[in-house]
């Protein structure tokens, strides 16, 4: 069984072999293309670049870090990505690099090992708390 | 009583477990004909083969172009032993040299797989005009080779195998009806992954034959694997058809060589959330 689905609008194409079955739990996001963090301390908007993103050539996840219910960007926050393929039970060799860009931006670089189904885990740590939050992709 | 051919054909037979370790593609070691016919004590020998992905099912079962063009050189060393009538044992080293093509170009990796050890039990002697004959299976796959977690490549070109130890038990039936040697087989396996989740699997798998004189004897497989790389859920099934043929040259008692080849069925439906890869492969064994 899959994990409860995000729905991003950022990366929406992509999810369409990742859709909800019925009784599943469906993460909403606001017409911002915001989505909370599990404990909702924060909120993300992600985008991916390229779009879809690939398998064997460099990727960029970039994240928008608010703090809940607001529209501050958090700066200065540790961010850890995490990729992982539930199906094959594996991760990526090398660690996703995530630079703080600014204004609450920042962005991980990784390389997708191969194509399918993934998770992409966000571990939050700033000034709010730690938070964290699963995002589903369909790599091409 | 079989006959002194039946010893081909056994040898044929895919060990149960063998052709795909776990979950994933990544790790996976080729099958690797190693059974001692019922005439010989000891086979010993080397098989090289050639994979190359061809696409893969996605999560719905669909088939979609590949991601990473990925491929693999293999050489499989392998000793099987008779012991007795009833029982024998056979040891297998894979070796395994990766190709993944990117965007930065074509990285190489590879090195020793996961070995494995088996023990085979064959407890009844098959008889004219008798029922099919069971023969069971134990096998351990030990994690020689370099997991995903120890990989510096970054498209994991330089993995070679699976984290943990698996164990697997299958049981086949073995018949010959006059010329044409056939089996059905089941095998299960469990293994642990790297978060120490443990992961089920299991395959069925069938083959039919032909001997062709006393030296020659063709061979088609088909198989279908499951498995689940957590068992609690987590992870949805990953399925692999496979279907394959073999072609043998033997000397009794001297040696056999084969060739073969073993394609992933890429239909719709029947395969899911794995690489499809088709290979082929070279083999020679001594017989003692």
């Amino acid at each position: 069984m899959r994990h409860p689905i995000l729905v991003l609008p950022a990366l929406l194409a992509p999810l369409a072999l990742a859709a909800c079955s019925p009784g599943e739990e469906e993460r909403l996001v606001d017409p911002e293309g915001l989505v909370e963090t599990d404990a909702g301390l924060y909120a993300v908007r992600f985008s991916a670049d390229p779009d879809p993103f690939v398998s064997g050539e460099p990727v960029a996840l970039g994240m928008e870090l608010y703090a809940a219910g607001t529209e501050d960007g958090v700066e200065g926050a540790s961010i850890v990505v995490t990729p992982w393929m539930p199906d094959m039970g594996h991760g990526i060799s090398d660690a996703p690099v995530v630079t703080e860009q600014g204004g609450g931006r920042y962005e991980a670089t990784f390389t997708f090992s191969m194509g399918g189904y993934w998770e992409l885990g966000v571990d939050v740590d700033a000034s709010a708390g730690t938070d964290s939050v699963a995002v589903p992709y369909e790599v091409q | 009583m079989r006959s002194s051919s039946v010893g081909v054909a056994a040898a044929l037979g895919l060990l149960p477990g063998l052709a795909h370790a776990a979950a994933c593609c990544v790790g996976s070691t080729s099958p690797f004909p190693i059974r001692v016919g019922e005439c010989e004590h000891v086979v010993a020998g080397v098989s090289s083969g050639y994979e190359r992905a061809i696409g893969r099912w996605d999560g719905a079962g669909d088939v979609v172009p590949v991601g990473v063009d990925e491929s693999a050189v293999l050489a499989d060393l392998g000793v099987g032993v008779r012991l007795n009538r009833r029982w024998q044992v056979a040891g297998i080293v894979p070796m395994r040299a990766n190709q993944r093509v990117g965007s930065a170009g074509a990285l190489w990796g590879g090195g020793v797989g996961d070995a494995t050890a088996m023990v085979v039990w064959d407890p009844t002697e098959e008889v004219a005009e008798g029922p099919p004959t069971p023969v069971f299976t134990a096998s351990v796959r030990v994690p020689t080779g370099r997991d995903w977690t120890q990989a510096d490549g970054a498209l994991m070109e330089d993995v070679t195998g699976l984290p943990n130890p698996a164990g697997t038990l299958g049981v086949t039936l073995e018949r010959s009806i006059g010329q044409v040697p056939w089996t059905v087989g089941v095998d299960g396996t469990l293994g642990a992954s790297s978060e120490g989740d443990l992961q089920p699997a299991f395959s069925v798998s069938g083959s039919v034959g032909r001997y062709l004189g006393t030296s020659w004897s063709v061979l088609g497989t088909a198989s279908w694997a499951a498995s689940w790389a957590a068992a609690d859920g987590s992870a949805d099934m990953v399925a692999r058809p496979r279907v394959g043929a073999r072609v043998v040259y033997g000397q009794r008692l001297a040696f056999r060589a084969w060739a073969g080849t073993d394609w992933d069925l890429a239909v719709p439906g029947i395969g899911r959330s794995a690489t499809q890869m088709a290979s082929a492969s070279l083999g020679v064994a001594l017989v003692r």
